[in-house]
């Protein structure tokens, strides 16, 4: 789902929205946050068992050299422990590979400040899944920032609220990608936002 | 001695669980896929069955249902590591469609040599109704 340029031109780029975009922009978040819930979900899944294997034959490997060393009588030679111990850092090395992978599917971002966003972002979406937060994220309490928002990051903000992503929003309005990402790193910063669902409670907040 | 057929395509997996349960005393078959066990299933007998629910040659759930069909008295194991944790739809719980399939036990990867042990021998205890689901926590 997506705001059409119709609908997006009534768009002043100030903090006052126009309450039918409001709502079509809480929809909108409401509906990418479930659909993102949900990727973020099977992508778990998806890690989780791509790491089953190795982690289960490492701790079966390592359960045997935890014996060898343990049980009296054990009767496991020198050359088949070392093999056993072959084995666990083999499998180690599958899960590092996996991790790498992992890493390496994280496009590198322009700047610390947009690295540092995006990282928490990715952090929080996952903490979705580790079972300490059930289902909807928890609303943090924002504080209120000391410092104005200038008209550029609300014009960020405002897009953003919107549902645009870094690259349409740099498109819209003229600026790289990056730079929008480091436009929104310091819109984060700026209102302790810890991921785009604070930010677009921020921007729907300040006009209510 | 327990001849233990384990049908699993990581290698690693089915290495390690051979050389646990071999230690353990029991006579291990390792096969990398279902037609590779259906095979082995007809060319020897087992006492017990380990089937990974994701196989590539034919979904695990059928290979179970499959072993049942040929040789109704064989207890299965079934292991898996994929899960959906937050979802509500039981379409999506592998192990518990593994039970229903006709798994005596399902075992949760990645598990340990104790829990594998313990998911063996509730497997292999005939007192086990074929019904009964035992769900072994990790």
């Amino acid at each position: 789902m997506t705001i059409d340029n119709a609908h997006f031109n009534v768009l002043p780029f100030s903090p006052r929205f126009d309450s039918a975009v409001k709502k079509l922009s809480r929809l909108q978040t409401e509906l990418m946050s479930e659909a993102l819930r949900r990727a973020v979900d099977d992508a778990g899944a998806a890690l989780k068992h791509q790491l089953s294997d190795p982690l289960t034959a490492l701790l079966l490997y390592l359960d045997e050299i935890k014996r060898a060393g343990e049980v009296v009588g054990a009767e496991i030679t020198p050359a088949a422990l070392c093999e056993i111990v072959d084995r666990a850092l083999r499998e180690t090395e599958r899960v590092c590979n996996i991790i790498e992978l992992v890493g390496g599917a994280v496009e590198a971002s322009v700047d610390a400040g947009a690295a540092i966003a995006r990282g928490r972002d990715a952090i929080d979406l996952w903490a979705w899944n580790d079972g300490t937060k059930t289902g909807a994220m928890a609303s943090p309490v924002l504080p209120t920032s000391p410092h104005p928002l200038t008209p550029r990051e609300q014009e960020v903000l405002a897009l953003i609220a919107s549902g645009s992503s870094n690259k349409e929003g740099g498109h819209r309005l003229g600026i790289s990608t990056r730079t929008f990402e480091a436009h929104r790193a310091h819109l984060m910063r700026k209102l302790r936002a810890r991921n785009a669902a604070d930010l677009v409670r921020v921007a729907l907040g300040n006009n209510q | 001695m327990t001849r233990i057929l384990v049908v699993d395509d990581d290698p690693s997996v089915g290495a390690a669980i051979q050389m646990m349960l071999g230690r353990e005393g029991c006579d291990t078959v390792h096969v990398a896929g279902a037609i590779a066990g259906i095979g082995a299933l007809e060319s020897s007998s087992f006492d017990l069955a380990i089937i990974d629910i994701f196989l590539p040659d034919i979904d695990g759930l059928e290979t179970i249902a499959e072993f049942r069909r040929r040789v109704p008295a064989l207890p299965i194991l079934a292991i898996s590591g994929f899960i959906f944790r937050h979802s509500m739809d039981p379409v999506l719980d592998y192990l518990a469609l593994a039970a229903k399939a006709g798994a005596a036990v399902c075992l949760r990867k990645p598990f340990a040599s104790r829990q594998l042990i313990a998911a063996v021998h509730a497997s292999l205890a005939s007192l086990l109704p074929v019904e009964r689901v035992l769900e072994i926590d990790n």
